[in-house]
């Protein structure tokens, strides 16, 4: 991949244009999403409520459960259906979200802490809100990894 | 609660018995507190029997053989062999003689968890008529039905959490059937609306806390029903 980067005399706003070949590839989209970041457009995800289309700020999203055939994203005040599957969710989403167990993504920016509950199991509270998940041994240890690299 | 009266009714009744035989010398072997604790422990086994609660019956009765076979110079059996016994009668027993549960609803055909009960570790897709069954583990479940009717979670030796802050009730109310053993169980629910406690304890708590403003007699209700085994259940109010 080639990189350049042109100085523009005049130019009113800094402006990021990725040539490619195909937009769809993992390189280009992690590109997209941190030039997102940095213009401070916060980036949203398409949600269903009874019918209506929502377009909702990951940012306020908690975390990301399957339930039974559906995919829900849930905030401090409600849940939401998404199109997506958990694992092409896992794909999209900024790096400040991770998975928790088979059934969950969380945003790690919101965990407000990890409970030690059952030896097979940890329970993840969120701030602002009375919702929880478990998060499975499975993908715990990789999970305390990235909430420690927050708190860094 | 009528499960509590039964219990502190039956061992009122038999430390009655023992007030009026203890003149007569009749427990003049047996220690006072040997005799408080077969008191208890035949309540709990009486209980336990009406529940159908195997092990609460079982242990219980084998708690009263260990306890009084030194004083009333009973056959010796060790401790642990008769808690192993207990254990046994009482899961051959569950085989045997099922705790007679409802129908399961809409025509789910449970496996692994009991009649009407997805197998462990499973749940129902069902929105209107969730089920859930955890056992040796923990999970949360939030309900998302918008005609929320009926539902059913087992748990044995684990946790679930149920959220049911996101599901409509039915205009009739709904049924939720609980059987909660040697567990935690916490049910989130809308402070609106109204619960009624139907549930049987057999050894186990349910922790309903009082809401300082109480819901409307015509809010949805919402009818918990089932059986907790050295368990307990959490209502949170949200």
């Amino acid at each position: 991949m080639k990189v350049r980067v042109e100085t523009v005399d005049g130019l009113e706003e800094d402006e990021v244009v990725i040539r490619c070949r195909s937009a769809d590839s993992d390189a280009v989209r992690k590109i997209r999403r941190f030039a997102l970041e940095q213009s401070g457009e916060a980036p949203k995800i398409a949600c269903w409520e009874q019918g209506r289309e929502l377009y909702l700020p990951l940012g306020g999203i908690l975390f990301f459960e399957t339930e039974g055939e559906h995919v829900y994203a849930h905030t401090a005040g409600g849940a939401y259906r998404v199109r997506h599957r958990l694992y092409e969710l896992e794909k999209i989403l900024p790096p400040y979200f991770a998975r928790a167990s088979k059934s969950a993504i969380l945003n790690l920016r919101q965990v407000y802490s990890v409970t030690r509950d059952l030896p097979s199991s940890r329970l993840v509270r969120f701030a602002g809100s009375h919702k929880e998940v478990y998060a499975s041994r499975y993908y715990y240890r990789r999970l305390r990894m990235r909430l420690n690299e927050r708190s860094r | 609660m009528k499960h509590r009266n039964w219990f502190w009714g039956l061992f009122f009744l038999l430390a009655a018995v023992f007030v009026l035989a203890s003149p007569f010398g009749i427990f003049s072997t047996i220690g006072p507190m040997t005799v408080l604790a077969t008191v208890l422990l035949a309540a709990l086994a009486v209980e336990s029997g009406a529940n159908r609660n195997y092990f609460g019956l079982f242990l219980s009765l084998a708690l009263i053989y260990a306890v009084n076979q030194q004083p009333l110079h009973l056959f010796h059996i060790s401790f642990w062999l008769l808690v192993l016994a207990a254990v046994f009668a009482a899961i051959g027993c569950g085989m045997l003689f099922p705790h007679p549960y409802k129908s399961p609803p809409c025509g789910w055909q449970g496996a692994g968890g009991g009649p009407g009960f997805p197998g462990p570790g499973q749940t129902r897709d069902d929105n209107n008529n969730p089920a859930a069954s955890v056992s040796f583990g923990s999970a949360c479940r939030y309900l998302h039905g918008d005609c929320l009717r009926s539902a059913r979670f087992s748990v044995a030796f684990g946790r679930l959490d149920v959220f049911f802050d996101q599901a409509k009730l039915s205009p009739d109310g709904a049924d939720v059937f609980i059987s909660c053993s040697f567990s935690g169980m916490e049910l989130y629910v809308p402070k609106e609306w109204r619960v009624v406690d139907d549930l049987r304890m057999s050894g186990g708590t349910v922790e309903d806390p009082v809401r300082p403003v109480p819901p409307a007699p015509d809010a949805p209700r919402l009818t918990l029903s089932g059986n907790v085994s050295f368990g307990k259940v959490a209502l949170h109010y949200i």
